[in-house]
């Protein structure tokens, strides 16, 4: 909604406009914008009259969802006056006698609150002869009559419409009609199926009345007022919110009508805007005759509450009975009675109609008390709690441990979106993946939207191709996450890969070799992290993986993992192989201890220097069988600052025709020729290169004694 | 010969071409031929400019033909060879997987464990609930009735009727939830009071995905149904959370808000970390941002579980912990919290 300077100042008196922001923000007006000079100078603003100019200032305000009485600048200058204690002036009305007609109006829908119609027939004018204080957001082009009718809107949040006398017919009646074609005057023909209010005439047709409008929401493109037209008959009415909303929703139309009508009109201020809309005639010098036909319903009657004390107290404290608070009250426009409250504990209030849709409850009125007293200065009540910790679910604690863990190791948490693009499930389809099983998902307006994953492969393989495309060396990642699928439904997992780099070793025999030990590492530390030794492995391959194992616990899979089938990781422009592996978090947390399940403050932390690594090379020669990595680990052992130790390079001559290698890549056989790079770094220095020569020294000795 | 009946023999003569090309090359000879620099479909090209209208039209037709066959045909090779290359690529197995740095949790789950550890600590138990949520616990056991404006606060992602057969209507048909409030529901129509949880986890909104706008973000929920209780009190936890969360300086506002499910409702801001609550550009001159919203659940949805609002209260606070995770760890754009991108998360 627009809050517009030079309307809101006719009925407060404001000097400094954008001062108004803090009491709106606490009000609940929440500015989102503010915006001045929006009116380009042009030939419609020099003669219009009142105070129009080309500097005009703009509160953009969002407005709550329910509050159909803040689409109103007169009611938002009511609250700001109450909040400010300004006086607030009534607009200018006209206030003659209307000779009423009891033939304009002959039927009421249930859902129609108030049916008013005015003949009004005027002199004929333009644009130019209405002295509106202004024209922002207001249609230029269209008939003068709907031009002012849109503003009486835009001022007092009564939508009005104008049908040309020329082209309807009273008595005008409201009548709930389904399954019924209707043209409406933006040109398109829409089909009414669900029960929905049409205002109708009695033009004689076939059978039944004639639909002039659809209700509080668009009128038909055979009554509408053309230039021209200076004898119409002019709508004001109320509508129950819901109904407008039902046929709106069924329709995918949107108006400025069934926006305020959606959210709650004031059932009592229909004669009043058309008063306004004749008043405004009247100060523009432009004579009109106008008759009134009247009907609203039965049950129309201002809402009746008991408030109690009690019940602000709680709420709001002191604050909540303090008598100024009644005096607010009273200034919106409800009935309260201070002195029967104070005696009893409670009053009955009378809201005013203009809050029929908002106030249903008396909580609904100590929301109205809470946004005048300022929920800022409700005196705070510490909070006592018995200190007892809370709990928290099995999977979810096992989630926070496997987290802790993999960070130590080196992973990095990713988030994923839930969704399979359109892309990944036409690559599911066309690598024969069973995509029966997925779970569709559309919008509101029945658009296929997406499908809900039910996997995390292609994710997380996307995932690290996307990194190694962006030069990340070693991308390793995990997501804690869910997947879904019609027959299982949703399931927590855990599930992670990485992918490292690769040489070129012309004499390497088991191709598939690459990072498996680094994948069952992780695996299984895992398992052994959450105290879980028990475990059994079983090899299998399917259409993700190739070397896949699954890891049993009494017979229940609880985690699975593999290389991804090159296949894929193609399709995914991975340039790189990619090991992957999930552990499904629900059927993994039904073996964890109790006790042992949450061991995220005990997690032992991976060493990581801000000073800057060296490294030095050595070249060795093998000529025995020797286990390198207890070799290695010896050495790390002995010397604090080998942060790292790498074999970069191997040659191993004339490795076929000996036929004896072990497939444990840990030892290495016979003869060969390794390249042994040692990383060294400090946590607390950068080291010299002196200290560096001197532990390499030592390293080299050590090698020497024990490699022969 | 005509000119027509020429071209049309060259139409013919382009298939049969083709056609045979295909059967006797390999595929990346066939794409070098046809579609090369100086290749068949260049020359037919060249040619294509001084033909007549309807003939000219025939020809692409048949060129775009050929061309699209082939491109996709280079597409598969491309794949192909990619495939072959990753499937017979020696390994490096005696790679030592060394020089391991620590990794990171994601902003969000650092936030989530962050504030689970304070509300633990303060009693609260964390619970969880599926997203595929029913339209009832989403919508309905929340006063959020249908064809209410309030509605289209929050667009909806509607999951197709897993039994199709059964032609489920429209209206019970689950939703992927659009708020964790949705844990609401769940939990009263099973706990006894004192009622003191907490719900991190995904929701979804149908909204037009941009650089700060997603279709799923994180949530997180707080739920307290106890007796002799009230906004003071919940007003009062909410700041203290938002103190740890933020820092003792951090400059809290509550304003009015409206939601269906709670009332007396209130929006929670914080200053602007810029301007510190005097209003800059970045905040659009409000001072404050809002991080989430509170309030009193709504004696309707109290009733509609059996619980006597007149006796008991139930206090509610959420936050959207994707925006305040991406603000905390200075990462200008919600979207780059998902697309799993490291160079973003490493830095955290």
């Amino acid at each position: 909604m627009d809050l517009i300077n030079s309307v809101i100042k006719q009925f407060i008196k404001v000097t400094d406009f954008k001062a108004l922001r803090p009491t709106l923000d606490v009000l609940g007006l929440e500015v989102k914008d503010y915006v001045e000079n929006l009116i380009p100078p042009g030939p419609c603003h020099g003669s219009s009259g009142l105070s129009v100019d080309n500097r005009e200032e703009v509160f953009v305000i969002e407005t709550l969802a329910n509050r159909g009485d803040h689409l109103s600048q007169f009611n938002v200058a009511l609250e700001l006056a109450t909040k400010l204690g300004l006086d607030i002036k009534d607009p200018y009305i006209y206030e003659e006698e209307i000779p009423a007609d009891e033939t304009l109006v002959s039927s009421l829908s249930p859902n129609t609150l108030v049916l008013g119609i005015w003949e009004i027939e005027t002199e004929p004018f333009s644009e130019r002869d209405l002295k509106l204080p202004s024209l922002h957001r207001l249609n230029q082009d269209t008939h003068p009559l709907v031009l002012l009718a849109n503003y009486v809107m835009k001022e007092l949040g009564q939508p009005m419409h104008c049908y040309s006398a020329r082209r309807v017919q009273p008595p005008f009646g409201a009548i709930e009609l389904s399954n019924i074609s209707f043209t409406a005057l933006d040109g398109s023909t829409y089909s009414v199926n669900i029960p929905s209010i049409f205002i109708t005439d009695s033009t004689p047709t076939s059978g039944c009345s004639r639909p002039v409008a659809l209700a509080g929401i668009i009128g038909s493109d055979d009554s509408k007022v053309e230039i021209g037209d200076f004898h119409i008959f002019l709508e004001s009415a109320c509508f129950h919110p819901i109904s407008i909303r039902r046929t709106r929703n069924s329709l995918g139309i949107n108006s400025d009508a069934s926006y305020y009508f959606e959210r709650g009109v004031d059932w009592a201020i229909q004669e009043t805007a058309v008063r306004r809309f004749l008043g405004i005639l009247q100060t523009s010098g432009i004579r009109f005759k106008v008759k009134r036909g009247f009907k609203l319903s039965q049950n129309l009657r201002r809402q009746t509450l008991t408030l109690s004390k009690r019940d602000l107290l709680k709420q709001l404290g002191d604050l909540g009975t303090n008598p100024k608070v009644f005096d607010t009250l009273r200034k919106l426009g409800f009935d309260v009675d201070y002195d029967k409250f104070n005696e009893t504990g409670e009053t009955e209030v009378r809201c005013p109609s203009r809050l029929w849709f908002v106030v249903e409850r008396p909580e609904d009125v100590i929301q109205e008390v809470m946004r005048f007293v300022d929920v800022n200065t409700i005196k705070r009540r510490p909070v006592a709690f018995k200190m007892q910790q809370g709990t928290a679910p099995a999977v979810w604690q096992t989630a926070e441990s496997c987290r802790a863990y993999l960070n130590a190791v080196g992973f990095t948490e990713i988030i994923t979106r839930s969704f399979f693009s359109p892309r990944d499930y036409e690559l599911l389809k066309r690598l024969g993946f069973d995509v029966t099983d997925i779970i569709h998902v559309r919008n509101s307006c029945e658009r296929q939207y997406a499908y809900l994953k039910s996997n995390n492969v292609l994710h997380i393989t996307n995932a690290i191709c996307h990194n190694l495309n962006h030069f990340i060396e070693c991308p390793r990642v995990y997501e804690v996450t869910r997947t879904y699928s019609k027959h299982s439904g949703e399931r927590e997992l855990l599930s992670g890969g990485f992918s490292f780099p690769y040489v070129e070793l012309a004499s390497v025999r088991n191709q598939a070799g690459l990072n498996l030990d680094f994948l069952v590492n992780t695996v299984s530390g895992i398992f052994k992290w959450l105290d879980l030794h028990d475990v059994d492995l079983k090899n299998f391959t399917d259409s993700f993986f190739e070397f896949g194992s699954t890891v049993r616990i009494n017979g229940s899979t609880v985690a699975r993992y593999g290389v991804v089938r090159a296949e894929i990781v193609a399709e995914l422009d991975g340039k790189r192989p990619v090991a992957y592996f999930e552990v499904y978090l629900d059927e993994l947390s039904k073996f964890i201890d109790q006790q042992n399940k949450s061991k995220v403050d005990n997690v032992p932390k991976l060493a990581h220097s801000d000073y800057p690594p060296s490294y030095r090379d050595l070249t060795v020669e093998l000529f025995k069988i020797v286990d390198l990595a207890a070799i290695f680990a010896d050495l790390k052992q002995k010397n604090e600052f080998i942060a790292d130790i790498k074999v970069i390079d191997r040659y191993v001559p004339q490795l076929s025709q000996k036929g004896s290698q072990t497939e444990d890549p840990k030892t290495y056989p016979g003869l060969c020729r390794l390249t042994i790079r040692f990383w060294f770094q400090s946590h607390e220095r950068s080291l010299s290169n002196e200290e560096i020569d001197s532990i390499f020294d030592k390293i080299v000795t050590n090698l020497r004694a024990q490699l022969g | 010969m005509g000119l027509a009946n020429a071209i049309r023999k060259m139409i013919d003569d382009i298939k049969k071409l083709y056609e045979s090309d295909k059967s006797s090359l390999d595929p990346s000879a066939l794409i070098s031929k046809w579609l090369g620099s100086n290749g068949v479909l260049k020359s037919y090209l060249a040619q294509l400019r001084n033909m007549p209208g309807e003939e000219k039209k025939r020809l692409g037709q048949i060129i775009n033909e050929i061309k699209e066959e082939l491109n996709d045909l280079k597409l598969q090779t491309t794949r192909q060879r990619e495939t072959n290359r990753l499937k017979v690529a020696p390994r490096d197995l005696t790679y030592s997987f060394g020089q391991l740095e620590p990794g990171f949790d994601h902003p969000v789950s650092a936030f989530h464990s962050h504030l689970a550890r304070f509300y633990l600590a303060y009693g609260f138990s964390v619970v969880d609930g599926p997203e595929i949520e029913t339209q009832f616990n989403n919508f309905d056991a929340l006063n959020i009735q249908e064809h209410h404006p309030a509605r289209d606060m929050q667009d909806t992602f509607y999951v197709e009727p897993v039994n199709v057969s059964l032609g489920e209507l429209q209206e019970t048909r689950d939703v992927l939830r659009t708020h964790t409030t949705a844990i609401q529901a769940r939990v009263l129509s099973t706990a006894r009071i004192p009622i003191k949880v907490v719900c991190f986890g995904k929701v979804y909104r149908n909204e037009t995905e941009d650089a700060s706008h997603q279709a799923m973000f994180h949530q997180f929920e707080l739920l307290w149904v106890d007796r002799n209780i009230g906004l003071p009190e919940l007003l009062s936890l909410i700041e203290e959370s938002l103190l740890f969360l933020f820092g003792d300086n951090t400059k809290i506002r509550f304003v009015p808000k409206y939601y269906p499910y709670t009332q007396p409702s209130i929006g929670v801001q914080i200053a602007c970390a810029l301007c510190e609550g005097v209003g800059c550009s970045f905040c659009g001159g409000s001072g404050y941002s809002t991080v989430g919203g509170a309030g009193v659940v709504h004696p309707s949805v109290l009733e509609r579980f059996n619980f006597d609002p007149k006796e008991i209260t139930g206090l509610a606070f959420g936050l959207g912990s994707s925006r305040i995770a991406a603000q905390k760890a200075g990462i200008p754009k919600l979207r780059s919290l998902y697309d799993g991108d490291l160079r973003f998360l490493r830095r955290f």
